[in-house]
């Protein structure tokens, strides 16, 4: 029997892969910089004038509607934080002269993105550039939409996060339409319950440290810590669970007692004569001069297999609770 | 219901007030533009036939008024907003939110959520208060009594044998309620620092069905009560200069109560706990009551206990010349749980000074409270430079620890459902600690005028655990990607994975304890090899008109040496296309279809435990004794949605349809299915096996039968606005669940069997429904 607390494994920098990390992120970051000599980032050029009024006589439809509602249109900003070459632009037009269009179209992502982070690097954006999303050059108005927004909060191109998401995410969106799901699709969760789009420190785009952490915001009550717990449980709780959506009671990932078997699988001695539910005992009606007490197909009980005693599965607080029965 | 036409014939007076207060001042010049409002009033009917409870598994579409209110103001230095909807009803919610520009955000926002499981289910258990339930005392005797032509419990599957409990048993609608509470204010001290504080309360009533087994025939389903509250309390101060970076600072804490220590409830076999009449260690208890159903006269487990967690966490940002960024944070979390320890047993026959002689551990709990702490400790340090447009670099390091300090319990002594004592030698509780190394690097290469960039990257991942077979195990990663984002006809997305998992300090010990052959790995834990990749192709070959295909798999292979039982593979397929057709501002519609796949496969050995004993038939190591499971799962998606927008003069039409298609399959094979599968099963007969179940019986294997479900779910709103403010809307929604599922029970006529063989239950499962929801409404904006 071992366990963590007693095995005494000394400091966690003892791993060979931990001093290697450490070593290379500080030649990185030492590196880095220099390498960059001369590519320091711009501040923004200075945008006094040019706000949406300016602006609207020619674009009224992208400065009007729901942009006015906007934030942005509210707050101390202009077209030309984000736009540049206005001045330009209005001086040609106005002179009935092709100038510079101020455009963001065609504009590469990582730019596109450290324009919005300029404002944005801040809160649940703090790691964008680290993440996932901002890696694989995707950019901010993928998602949002400065001057057309469709969503109530957000500015989404769509009416509600999900939408977004799905239009990339097309197996989540198929998940959550199965019989055992979270309640996205009626409204009440959105993928931003769980994930930060924005997150660049935290697995999966997590808005917890770890996945069972994130459960545990709703489902205070498997944080425990138990008297008796069980590992894969503690460790991952998508071990058995797909948060996404399942077809299977309580979004396990297989039917039970499948999803039992995957480890709990070779004779245990569990069932008297050594054999296993649903195979050679998994009949309908106990046979003449059975046993009382012959295990049947109440193995099967409502969709729930072994956790039919297994009950506190999760992790028991009873004296009794070795086998989670109690 | 009479409520909630009260409620919402005030909120009518109250929106009347303000659409009048709107009128008045709609004379005035308008300094600013107001924010949207509207308010929708009408009648919803919603009709049901089957399990009307999983129609609205997470909704209140009970018939009966309907109300959306949305309320803003906006002045040009705040905005104000109110928004409610289905007032009245158990799925409300209600929001208040204040925005003082660049300044000050407050919210309030109510939500109530209902998990709605059956609306038929039925128990004869009578609810005695403090998660304590009952049986009809008389009733037990009888049973106890074994009198002639009383069933308590079935013990035949035929649905006109019914259990003397079924006409005690009445009907009750089973649900649990979650409201939440959310407040939240973010005030800005500055141009650069801020300070936020928001607390979340949440009470989560009602019930939920939950085992209570006796044993293997004894098993029942109780409509567990729920009575708990998480509070949740989170506090940050942020300070940010955009040119260097920012920092964050932050408390949470969470709070769990819970109203429910334990639960008990009746033994439906037995009034009184059983009596051998026999001294210790042959009685008074039957040595088989964890199996034949002579255990106690009720039950008793712990519930899930109140606990909290309190984490302080810092996130900092440091930015540097050539785009270049460190940031990371540093969280430590502080997880405790000390409620008091149930006794072993509710018996009275074993809990007694008479049997502690013989398990002495069970005269005393080893400590009267939980006494159950985790440190946790996480830290991400995170690394992002992009010199030159062509290259960029990022690196990351992750460690997460959870440390589990709680002492170890000895549970070597213990009492089996409540019916029998005993002592299992070496039962110390694990002390379920983590502690995770994350090592990730990558590169980009671009092209930058192309807008295509390729990034490989390399990801080591070492998790130390305790109480597993293996004691390590790590993750060795490569990665690399394709993204072509940037061309005016198509977007391309590519990444592919392989990772090779080596599983480490093997622990044989583990195994055994758990009665696993010596060749049964754990498929979270061993060695693996997994390939994992997926594809986004988006197509635009004009502004009108787009198509996405979508695909992703992941295959996993558990091997390793010695790997023989235990989950040996699984296989995760995924194809998704879409269309998408914006014919202009006022006509949109698109269309998509896919198709998972799930696959795995299990091998496994019927056995009876080692016996050693010289010259007798060992089936532990008999091969003819194996056997393999293929579980394997198809789900077709698909959808098609239409939005007109103003096509039709004054009028919005939105129609969405939704399908998907189950199928899970379940096909066994290997030496010991083929046996039972011979006409005669004589192979069965192998050397020294004389099991009774071949007596009389041509083949008593039952594979289990597919379970499949389709859903369909169909959606169109109109909304008709006859003047420009005011119209008048008409919503239908309609869904249809079929589903097959063996391990849900019916009586002959439909209904739930709450008394199936071997137990008592609430007749929950999953049944099939088709439900339609009319909602008429008059729509008024201002």
């Amino acid at each position: 029997m071992t366990s963590m607390t007693s095995r005494g494994s000394g400091s966690w920098l003892s791993l060979p892969g931990s001093w290697l990390a450490v070593g290379a992120l500080l030649g990185a970051i030492v590196l880095a910089p220099v390498a960059a000599h001369g590519q320091a980032t711009k501040a923004p050029a200075a945008s006094a004038g040019w706000t949406a009024s300016d602006c609207e006589s020619c674009h009224d439809k992208a400065v009007g509607g729901g942009y006015a509602k906007t934030a942005h249109a509210q707050a101390d900003q202009s077209c030309a934080s984000c736009h540049s070459d206005v001045a330009e632009h209005y001086k040609a037009m106005s002179d009935g002269k092709d100038g510079p269009k101020p455009t963001l179209k065609g504009v590469k992502p990582a730019t596109l993105n450290e324009k919005c982070l300029t404002c944005h690097e801040k809160g649940n954006q703090e790691s964008f550039n680290a993440s996932m999303h901002s890696r694989r050059n995707v950019s901010c108005v993928s998602c949002h939409s400065i001057h057309s927004a469709k969503s109530q909060t957000a500015q989404l191109k769509t009416k509600n996060d999900a939408e977004t998401c799905y239009s990339c995410h097309k197996a989540e969106r198929a998940k959550m339409n199965r019989t055992s799901h979270h309640p996205v699709r009626e409204g009440k969760m959105a993928c931003s319950s769980c994930h930060n789009v924005h997150e660049g420190n935290r697995p999966k785009m997590l808005k917890a440290e770890s996945i069972n952490d994130l459960c545990y915001t709703c489902h205070t009550e498997k944080r425990g810590p138990f008297v008796f717990e069980h590992a894969p449980v503690r460790e991952d709780c998508v071990s058995c669970h797909d948060a996404h959506g399942s077809n299977h009671p309580r979004m396990v990932t297989q039917k039970q007692p499948t999803l039992c078997w995957n480890c709990h699988l070779t004779g245990s001695g569990h069932f008297g004569a050594g054999d296993n539910y649903s195979t050679e005992k998994g009949q309908p009606t106990a046979p003449a001069g059975a046993p009382s007490g012959y295990p049947t197909a109440n193995s099967r009980l409502i969709g729930r297999g072994c956790t039919k005693c297994h009950l506190n599965i999760h992790g028991s607080n009873s004296p009794s609770g070795a086998y989670f029965i109690r | 219901m009479r409520n909630r036409y009260m409620i919402s014939a005030a909120l009518l007076v109250l929106a009347s007030a303000s659409v009048a207060d709107a009128q008045q001042k709609a004379a005035a010049p308008a300094k600013a533009p107001a924010l949207e409002q509207a308010w929708e009033l009408g009648f919803r009917s919603t009709t049901t036939t089957g399990d009307e409870a999983r129609y609205q598994r997470y909704q209140d579409l009970t018939s009966g008024l309907s109300s959306k209110i949305w309320l803003g103001k906006e002045t040009g230095v705040a905005a104000y907003d109110f928004s409610a909807a289905n007032i009245g009803y158990d799925d409300q919610s209600y929001a208040v939110k204040y925005n003082k520009f660049g300044s000050l955000k407050l919210s309030a926002e109510f939500t109530g959520q209902p998990l709605n499981y059956a609306f038929n289910t039925l128990t004869p258990y009578k609810y005695a208060g403090n998660n304590k339930w009952t049986l009809d005392a008389a009733t037990r005797t009888r049973v106890q009594n074994k009198e002639v032509g009383i069933v308590g419990i079935g013990t035949n599957a035929a649905t006109n044998v019914a259990s003397i409990f079924r006409g005690l048993a009445t009907t009750f609608p089973m649900s649990a309620q979650r409201d939440m509470l959310d407040l939240g204010m973010k005030y800005r001290v500055n141009s650069f620092a801020g300070v936020d504080v928001a607390f979340k309360t949440t009470k989560k009533t009602g019930n939920q069905p939950w085992g209570a087994a006796f044993a293997f025939n004894d098993a029942q389903e109780i409509p567990m009560a729920l009575d708990n509250r998480t509070n949740e309390f989170t506090a940050g101060l942020e300070i940010n200069k955009p040119k260097y970076g920012m920092i964050r600072a932050e408390y949470q804490g969470s709070f769990y109560k819970t109203e429910f220590a334990t639960m008990e409830w009746d033994n439906p076999l037995r009034a009184t706990d059983y009596d051998n009449g026999k001294l210790p260690p042959l009685g008074p208890w039957d040595a088989s009551g964890y199996s034949n159903g002579n255990g106690p006269a009720f039950g008793r487990m712990a519930m899930a206990p109140s606990n909290q967690m309190n984490t302080f966490r810092v996130f900092g940002l440091y930015k540097m010349p050539g785009h270049t960024t460190l940031n990371g944070h540093l969280a430590f979390t502080k997880m405790t749980q000390d409620e008091d320890v149930i006794p072993f047993t509710s018996n009275a026959k074993i809990a007694n000074a008479a049997t502690y002689p013989f398990f002495p551990g069970l005269a005393a709990l080893p400590r009267s409270t939980a006494n159950a702490t985790v440190n946790g400790l996480n830290a991400v340090i995170n690394f992002a430079t992009r010199p030159t447009d062509y290259f960029a670099f990022d690196m990351k390091y992750r460690f997460n620890d959870h440390e589990n300090v709680t002492p170890h319990w000895n549970g070597e002594y213990n009492v089996r459902f409540d019916a029998v004592p005993e002592y299992v030698p070496g039962t110390l509780t694990h002390g379920q600690s983590i502690r995770q190394n994350t090592m990730e690097a990558g590169a980009t290469f671009s092209l930058p005028n192309r807008g295509t960039a390729l990034k490989f990257g390399y990801i080591m991942d070492d998790t130390k655990r305790g109480g597993r077979a293996f004691s390590d195990m790590t993750d060795y990663t490569f990665r690399a990607s394709l993204d072509a984002y940037q061309n005016q006809y198509f977007t391309l997305r590519g990444i592919l994975e392989s990772t090779r998992r080596i599983g480490s300090g093997l622990s044989i010990e583990h195994i055994e304890e758990g009665g696993g052959q010596h060749e049964l790995r754990f498929y979270d834990e061993a060695d693996m090899d997994r390939i994992k990749s997926s594809l986004l192709l988006t197509l635009t070959p004009t502004s009108k008109f787009d198509v996405n295909l979508s695909l992703s798999s992941l295959d996993d292979e558990y091997n390793g040496e010695g790997h023989e039982f235990g989950l040996l593979s699984m296989t995760n397929t995924s194809m998704n296309l879409a269309g998408n057709f914006y014919a202009n501002d006022k006509v949109t519609l698109g269309a998509m279809f896919g198709v998972d796949k799930f696959k795995s496969m299990q091998e496994s050995r019927n056995a009876n435990p080692f016996s050693a004993v010289v010259g007798a038939y060992e089936s532990w190591n008999d091969p003819n004794r194996n056997w393999s499971l293929d579980n394997e799962e198809t789900v077709k998606t698909a959808g098609v949605w239409v939005d007109l927008i103003k096509a039709l003069p004054k009028t919005d039409v939105r129609f969405s349809f939704n399908y998907s298609d189950s199928d899970n399959g379940f096909t066994y094979g290997g030496p010991r299915i083929a046996q039972f599968l011979a006409p005669d099963n004589v192979a069965l007969r192998t050397v020294g096996d004389t099991r009774a179940c071949a007596t009389g019986i041509t083949s008593c294997f039952i594979p289990q039968p597919n379970v499949t479900n389709t859903w369909t779910q169909m959606k169109v709103d109109i909304k008709h606005m006859f003047r420009p403010a005011m119209g008048l809307g008409l919503g239908y929604q309609y869904e249809k669940l079929d589903i097959t599922d063996f391990a849900t029970t019916n009586l002959a006529d439909g209904s739930p069997r709450m008394d199936p063989l071997g137990a008592i239950t609430t007749g929950y499962g999953n049944r099939p429904y088709t439900g339609g929801t009319l909602i008429a409404r008059l729509i008024y904006m201002f």
